[in-house]
Parts: C-alpha cells; sequence; structure tokens
C-alpha cells in the first residue's frame, strides 16, 4: 500500500432513525427497508475500498445520557452488512459549536491507517404537517442545501451551518456532519471523487440522505466532482 | 402444545372457530346458510377473514323443531366431506352431542367434536379417542340438549364449571384421546343465567389455571344482550369486549360469528400482551 493511499480513503454519510435498528418496527415495514438496503450498499461500497478500521461519529443528544442511539444506530448496520473490521467511535454533542466539531473532525483526519470514516447523520424532522416537529416552511431549503454540499463535496458549507437554525428544524445531523466535513476537509490523501447517491427521501417527515464516497482512483465512473 | 387436524398451536396463540351453521333456524344467522352452497360460501368467506377452525352445525342449541341423528348427519356429514376436499389444512370442527353423528363427520374428515352439551352423550368421547379427533368438554350444567336454563342455582358456578370440564376433559384421556387435543369450555349461558355467565367470564382465570386449553363461545349471546339491554343485531361491541376479557385473560380459542372483527380484537391483545409485534411501528422512531 502506498503512503498516497493512506488516511481516508472511504466515507459514508447514513441516517440514524431508531427505527433502522433491527426489530423496532415489529413487522416489515416497506418503506424502512428501501432505507436500511440503501444504508448495507453505501457500507458495501466503503468496505470495496478495503480500509483496516472504520471510524464512525454519532451524535448524542444532552438528554441522552451515556447511551449513544446514533452509534447504536451505527453499530447495528455495520453489523448487518458484514462488517469485520475495528470500528472506532466518536461520540459528538448534538449541541457542539461548529468551531469545536472542526477540531474534533480535523483529529480524525490525522489517522495514519487506511480509515473508512462513517457519519450517522440525518435532516430535518419538520419537513411536513405529519412530521414528528410539524411543519416548518424553512426545512426543506435547508436540506436541499446540506444535500448539494454533501453530493458535490462542499464540505466549508456544511462546517458553515447555523446550528441555531438547525436546533429550531429538528435537524440531529449538524454537528455529526460538521465534525465529518472537517475531517473530510483535511484528510484524505486522495480526493474521494466518487460520491454515490443511494436515498434521499424522507417517507416520515424526516430527511434520510444516504451516500458514500470512494477515492476517484480506483473507481471508473465516478458520478460526480467536487467543485 | 394444542394439536388440532393437521396442526400445533404454542401457548400464545389465539385461534378463531368460526360458526358454519347447516340450520334454517339458528338464533343469529336464522337460515342463511342453510344452503349448501351458502354454507360453503361462509367457508371461504370466514377462512379469508382469518379463521383457523370452522365448527359446522346441523341442529340449533335452542329448543325448535325436532331434528333426530339421520336428519343431523344428512345436514352435515356430505357438507363436511366437501369441505375437506376444498381445505385439506383447514381444521373442522362439528357441533354435536350425538355419538351417531361424530361418528359419521370423524369418518368425512372432521378433526374436532364440539361437544356442546356437556358430555350429555358419554359415547362421543370415544368417538373421538377412535378417530384420534380433538374433543371440546363444555359446561352446560348436566342441562338436557336444545333446553333453556330454569331457575338454575349453583353454589359456587366456578366450582361447579371446573368440576365437570375437567372432570370430562380427564375421562376423554383416560378412554384414548390424546391430551393434546382435549379443550374445555365454560358453556356461556348453556344452564346459566347472565349473573353465571358474566362470573364465569370474571373468574376464567380460574380455568386458565386448571391448565386445560380454553375454548369460549360468546359471539352475539343472550347474557351479552341483557348485560346491555340490546336485540340481537346489536351485540357485536359487546361480543368483541368480552372477546378481549377473555382472551386476556388466557382463553385460546374464540367461537365466533363475526370472524374478521374478532380476528382483529385478538391480533390487538396478542400486541398488547407482546406476543406478536405490532405490524408498523414508526410513530416516535422515525
Amino acid at each position: 500500500v502506498s503512503e498516497q493511499r493512506r488516511g481516508i480513503i472511504a466515507a459514508a454519510s447514513l441516517p440514524n432513525p431508531p427505527l433502522l435498528l433491527p426489530g423496532t418496527t415489529g413487522g416489515l415495514v416497506a418503506e424502512v427497508e428501501e432505507l436500511r438496503a440503501a444504508c448495507l450498499a453505501a457500507i458495501s461500497a466503503v468496505l470495496t475500498s478495503e480500509p483496516e478500521s472504520i471510524v464512525l461519529i454519532g451524535g448524542i443528544r444532552p438528554d441522552e445520557g451515556e447511551h449513544c442511539l446514533s452509534l447504536e444506530v451505527g453499530r447495528a448496520l455495520l453489523s448487518q452488512a458484514g462488517c469485520g473490521i475495528r470500528v472506532e467511535e466518536v461520540t459528538v454533542g448534538t449541541d457542539l459549536p461548529p468551531s469545536q466539531c472542526e477540531l474534533v473532525g480535523e483529529g480524525i483526519a490525522e489517522l495514519s491507517e487506511r480509515t473508512a470514516v462513517v457519519v450517522m447523520a440525518d435532516g430535518s424532522a419538520r419537513r411536513s404537517v405529519k412530521a414528528p416537529g410539524y411543519l416548518d416552511e424553512r426545512a426543506v431549503p435547508f436540506d436541499s442545501a446540506v444535500w448539494r454540499a454533501l453530493v458535490t463535496g462542499e464540505w466549508s458549507s456544511l462546517i458553515g451551518l447555523d446550528p441555531d437554525l438547525a436546533e429550531q428544524l429538528m435537524v440531529a445531523g449538524r454537528a455529526p456532519w460538521q465534525v465529518f466535513s472537517a475531517a473530510m476537509l483535511k484528510g484524505p490523501t486522495v480526493p474521494l471523487a466518487a460520491v454515490v447517491p443511494h436515498y434521499n427521501s424522507d417517507p416520515f417527515g424526516v430527511w434520510y440522505p444516504v451516500l458514500s464516497y470512494l477515492s476517484a482512483d480506483p473507481t471508473p465512473g465516478a458520478l460526480s466532482q467536487p467543485s | 402444545m394444542l394439536r388440532l387436524g393437521q396442526h400445533s398451536f404454542d401457548d400464545g396463540a389465539l385461534l378463531i372457530m368460526a360458526i358454519v351453521n347447516r340450520t334454517p333456524d339458528s338464533f343469529y344467522d336464522r337460515g342463511a346458510t342453510f344452503g349448501f352452497e351458502q354454507a360453503l360460501e361462509r367457508v371461504a368467506s370466514v377462512v379469508a377473514d382469518g379463521a383457523e377452525i370452522v365448527d359446522i352445525g346441523g341442529v340449533k342449541a335452542a329448543p325448535g323443531e325436532e331434528v333426530d341423528a339421520a336428519e343431523e348427519i344428512r345436514r352435515t356429514v356430505d357438507f363436511v366431506a366437501a369441505v375437506r376436499a376444498l381445505y385439506p389444512d383447514l381444521i373442522i370442527s362439528v357441533d354435536t352431542w350425538r355419538h351417531e353423528v361424530g361418528r359419521a363427520v370423524c369418518q368425512a374428515g372432521a378433526d374436532v367434536l364440539n361437544d356442546a352439551w356437556g358430555g350429555h352423550d358419554p359415547k362421543l368421547a370415544e368417538i373421538a379417542a377412535e378417530f384420534d379427533a380433538a374433543l371440546v368438554c363444555t359446561h352446560a350444567g348436566g342441562a338436557t340438549p336444545r333446553t333453556r336454563p330454569h331457575r338454575v342455582r349453583y353454589d359456587d358456578v366456578m366450582a361447579d364449571v371446573l368440576s365437570r370440564t375437567v372432570g370430562l376433559a380427564e375421562r376423554a384421556v383416560s378412554l384414548g384421546v390424546d391430551r393434546s387435543k382435549v379443550l374445555i369450555d365454560p358453556g356461556h349461558d348453556f344452564g346459566k343465567n347472565t349473573w353465571h355467565s358474566l362470573e364465569v367470564t370474571r373468574r376464567l382465570g380460574e380455568m386458565i389455571d386448571s391448565g386445560w386449553p380454553v375454548l369460549v363461545s360468546l359471539s352475539n349471546k343472550d347474557f351479552i344482550g341483557e348485560a346491555l339491554d340490546v336485540p340481537l343485531d346489536q351485540r357485536l361491541f359487546g361480543t368483541l369486549s368480552v372477546t378481549a376479557v377473555c382472551a386476556w385473560q388466557g382463553a385460546r380459542v374464540f367461537r365466533a360469528h363475526n370472524v374478521a372483527e374478532t380476528r382483529q380484537v385478538l391480533d390487538m391483545v396478542s400486541a398488547v400482551r407482546g406476543n406478536t409485534p405490532p405490524r408498523r411501528a414508526i410513530r416516535g422512531l422515525a
């Protein structure tokens, strides 16, 4: 393995609703299984890069105590995808200020192993009148901006997300995405240019994006380039 | 483990025995399925609605026109054979107190003998043993078939229910009926006034504690009508309420007219008990 292929070599962004935990929906729910399949596809794509370890970033709410639901969802998905490599967990307070998120992310970028970064993060829970947080007209534009940044690799625009607005819109993924973005901005020695969008929908009024990122060089047919 | 026909059921399973009357005069349907074709349509309908068992009857429970064994056989046997041919896996029960009828329907493919008149004909249990059929042992307070209770008294109605039904069940096993194929039934309204039927419902747990699987036959009965003072066509909510009460206490089989509604009640009870997961749990988890 050349020096160039060390550091962050692959990444994925996955949502973390509790309904992705095995058995949580009771019977199988078609919308949830479609989302789960997208998450597993993203993890499988990441594993094709043969990382030595995974850094799993999860958000923890101030009221959650010791138990991080976001990481639990991440662990369950990695397990279901048959991931057998070492997983290092990074817990991020969902209220962590952006500047501190950047510091945490830069620390991840300094890892010397072939590392895949998986961030557990999702968007607004206020996208419709039936959504958990009822409709806020600002939710869809906010999420759309996040989606554009995730797809095009505009990491600095994610680091610039407004924490107050994100909180008002019940966006659980703001801080984890900022940690992830700082790592992605600094980390990969080869740009992760092959972005695959696996899922982008809100079946229950909460926005769930699923994407995977691979290095451009071993992957023919990259879908889009960072701007 | 309860075994009926080719099927085995664990303790959490809640089963529906759908009533299929080949009678011109039964109290609820008033002859709607007396005709062969209409009765077959009823079977198709209750199977689609989720019944595991059909209970075919050729004689109404209440007093009325005399139906002898030959006529009861004429009404039931060919029909049992037709249902068996059409539904090889369906559990077929026949509601009869007569051993001659029991023998004929078992030869035609019946799996269960529903002895709703409490062992009036002691030879019926021998037929169950001979054909390896299941047997429902019901409390009717010693009443003669097709009689109404009149000034019936019990020192302790549940004690009488227990001693008679468990006695019938143990006798059946001693005659060779498979222990996993014997059910007991408190016999709501049979040899009982409304106070008695309400009390056996309230104290159904004592039957459950006996260890024998319990069948209840509640559907649209007079004790529901009298508890609520409602006529026959307004007893569905009462029936479903008492179905839930019995299911919660541990009854396993529910003899019913209104199968789709009963299925939903039993599925709901099963979900509350934690025996079956919700079909679709999203609320608060998105």
